[in-house]
């Protein structure tokens, strides 16, 4: 369990799976007791985070929260580490949507 | 939000190109007018010893002709400050004399005949030198 | 022998990249309105240039993070988010005006109808950022905007009074119509520290995977490449001055620039002007369109970069075919690309903060930086810069409201 000063350090860093992989951002935190216990990730996050604007960057964005509880972060240096792969916490859903239509075109894969 | 509001009303404000013309904006017109008619001495006269390619002398005299012709289109049609009527569409009409000579040399621009000729009309009519 | 020749390549490739349809615009149109008055605010916004960009290299290099990633860290979220939503703006308002730029060079050059140019050249860039890897880009953009080089030999046969253009790089107020010579400060420098480039190049470094051993090479590599551009930037004014001020003439379009090397050199002078817009117009297109997805990317955590191809970033790569998309929305309603520059080089200049203050806390930050963080010279420099773009960003829609965009 990381004390909330460690926060500071995670909050709006870049995560990182187990391969490398950008995956998102940490948007939020879970906080229980002044302790992180979860990472949220994810638009549905991004309208409590700035008002106005972010409810139409939320709008836009989707609805999409995600929770990565604090045990699958292997590491916390200039990003968010994570044990596992992407896809397995629901992350980089996106990506993983879109390439079946790239690939499809000549030179993508260059 | 508030900024964007700001935003637009300042776009607004900076686009528009409208509004009386009084005797700033006169001294203004009649540089614009000197300056294009001085463009189009360099373009005519370059034309005339063969340094421009066809379509660079088409195209340039095309845009220059277009920038006067709306020129005259709103000096004839734009409210004037008292007094200053007669000189503003006196200033009208010289623009629209050198949109139509614009025109002779975007329509034929590989004639080097035609280009001297208009380059110093040009040059004329604009002061230049 | 192959690192150096790498250096001087990029150094070719910069100078022909360093310019762009904002500095075409305001370095002619400064030198056609007032002379050589304003040479001495070139030498100024290279060095500015090469500030910011060096720290953003560094911190690249040092954090492995380029400059968006950098400013939602140290900024948060909200902010972040502002500073996003203004890059992307001018950005996109930038890459219109250089789409409508590279289309109307095409138009002199072919004759074809602008109108169908337009989508033609977005198609045509299209195509080349997704088929092309970036390193030839680069070079073949870069190489074919060194044909800009023609406005520096047209500035020394133009004759131009050199005592002059000496007494030009002294700074001083213009006597007639000081609110427009402000105008074209603000513009120059602007121009001059466009924040597209930076945020390319910090990108590029993440990209390079610098270390900070790389960090000498690279700010020589900035040093030698903007200040080089920056000489072009002199003789695109001197041009002015000498050719158009000097019949009488206020360059209003595009190719107007191109007559400036007619005249003293002819016919060769015009074609090298005319490729050399095209290439060095079209490479910033490029650049300015990558920047855009970048920034994006990088807020947002996404996958992203030009070596990750396509189908590697499908979000990144979507991001831009957007942003030429909505570029063609914009230029093809007839807007003038010359006035969209104005607007596209006064904006960037007001955000400019947005972005800079974040990059020049984190280049001071020890934790972050370790030995690589600002030394005295560096802060010295950062600082004094950081009032220069204050003031900058604060004047610029004040005076271009009382000069009605430079019209007066």
């Amino acid at each position: 369990m990381a004390k909330i000063h460690i926060g500071k350090n995670v909050l709006d860093h870049q995560l990182l799976d187990k391969d490398g992989r950008r995956c998102g951002n940490v948007d939020d935190l879970g906080l229980e007791d002044d302790v992180v216990v979860a990472i949220y990730s994810g638009p549905g996050v991004w309208p409590q985070r700035a008002g106005l604007l972010g409810r139409v960057a939320g709008w836009i964005g989707g609805s999409q929260r995600i929770r990565i509880p604090w045990e699958e972060v292997a590491k916390v240096d200039s990003a968010v580490h994570l044990k596992r792969t992407a896809p397995e916490y629901g992350l980089g859903r996106g990506d993983d949507r879109l390439r079946p239509y790239f690939e499809r075109i000549p030179g993508a894969d260059r | 939000m508030r900024s964007a509001v700001v935003l637009v009303a300042v776009l607004l404000l900076t686009g528009c190109n409208g509004g009386t013309v009084d005797r700033h904006a006169l001294t203004n017109d009649a540089a614009t007018i000197d300056s294009i008619n001085c463009e189009s001495w360099l373009l005519a006269r370059a034309a005339e010893r063969g340094r421009l390619t066809t379509y660079y002398a088409r195209e340039q005299a095309e845009e220059l002709q277009i920038q006067a012709a709306n020129f005259a289109d709103a000096l004839a049609h734009r409210k004037t400050a008292s007094g200053l009527e007669q000189r503003v569409r006196a200033k009208a009409k010289e623009a629209a004399t050198l949109s139509s000579r614009l025109q002779r040399l975007h329509k034929h621009p590989t004639d080097h005949a035609l280009a001297a000729q208009l380059a110093q009309t040009f040059k004329q009519a604009g002061n230049c030198s | 022998m192959s690192k150096l020749l790498n250096l001087a390549l990029g150094i070719l490739a910069a100078i022909g990249g360093f310019v762009d349809i904002g500095d075409l615009v305001f370095n002619t149109a400064a030198g056609a309105t007032f002379g050589y008055q304003l040479m001495w605010v070139i030498p100024i916004g290279v060095i500015g240039i090469i500030v910011y960009s060096e720290m953003c290299g560094r911190v690249a290099a040092v954090s492995g993070k380029a400059v968006f990633d950098t400013v939602r860290e140290r900024a948060g979220f909200k902010a972040g988010l502002y500073a996003l939503i203004a890059s992307e703006v001018v950005n996109l308002l930038t890459l219109a005006a250089e789409i409508g730029g590279v289309a109307i060079v095409l138009q002199l050059l072919s004759g074809l109808d602008y109108r169908v140019l337009l989508p033609l050249a977005i198609v045509a860039l299209a195509v080349v950022m997704w088929t092309i890897k970036l390193d030839w880009i680069e070079r073949i953009f870069g190489y074919g905007g060194l044909a800009l080089l023609v406005f520096a030999v047209a500035a020394v046969k133009s004759g131009p009074d050199w005592v002059k253009v000496g007494n030009g790089f002294i700074p001083h107020l213009a006597q007639n119509n000081p609110w427009l010579y402000l105008y074209f400060v603000i513009g120059l420098l602007g121009a001059a520290m466009t924040p597209y480039e930076v945020y390319f190049y910090s990108s590029g470094g993440v990209e390079d995977r610098w270390t900070p051993k790389d960090i000498g090479l690279n700010r020589a590599n900035a040093i030698v490449g903007y200040g080089l551009g920056g000489f072009l930037s002199l003789a695109l004014m001197i041009v002015g001055g000498a050719v158009f001020l000097r019949h009488g003439i206020n360059p209003e379009h595009l190719g107007t620039i191109a007559l400036g090397a007619e005249e003293p050199l002819g016919k060769a002078g015009l074609l090298f002007a005319l490729v050399g817009i095209l290439f060095a117009v079209g490479g910033a297109s490029i650049d300015t369109v990558f920047s855009g997805a970048y920034n994006l990317a990088q807020y947002l955590g996404w996958e992203w970069g030009r070596y990750r191809h396509p189908a590697g970033a499908p979000r990144f790569a979507l991001t831009w075919l957007v942003l030429l998309v909505a570029a063609l929305a914009i230029v093809i309603t007839g807007v003038d690309p010359v006035m969209l520059t104005e607007y596209a080089v006064i904006f960037s200049a007001v955000a400019l903060p947005l972005t800079y203050i974040p990059i020049l806390l984190v280049a001071n930050d020890r934790e972050y930086m370790g030995t690589n963080r600002n030394g005295r010279l560096a802060n010295v420099l950062g600082v004094v810069y950081l009032v220069v773009i204050m003031v900058i960003a604060v004047a610029a829609i004040p005076l271009m409201i009382i000069t009605n965009v430079g019209q007066n």
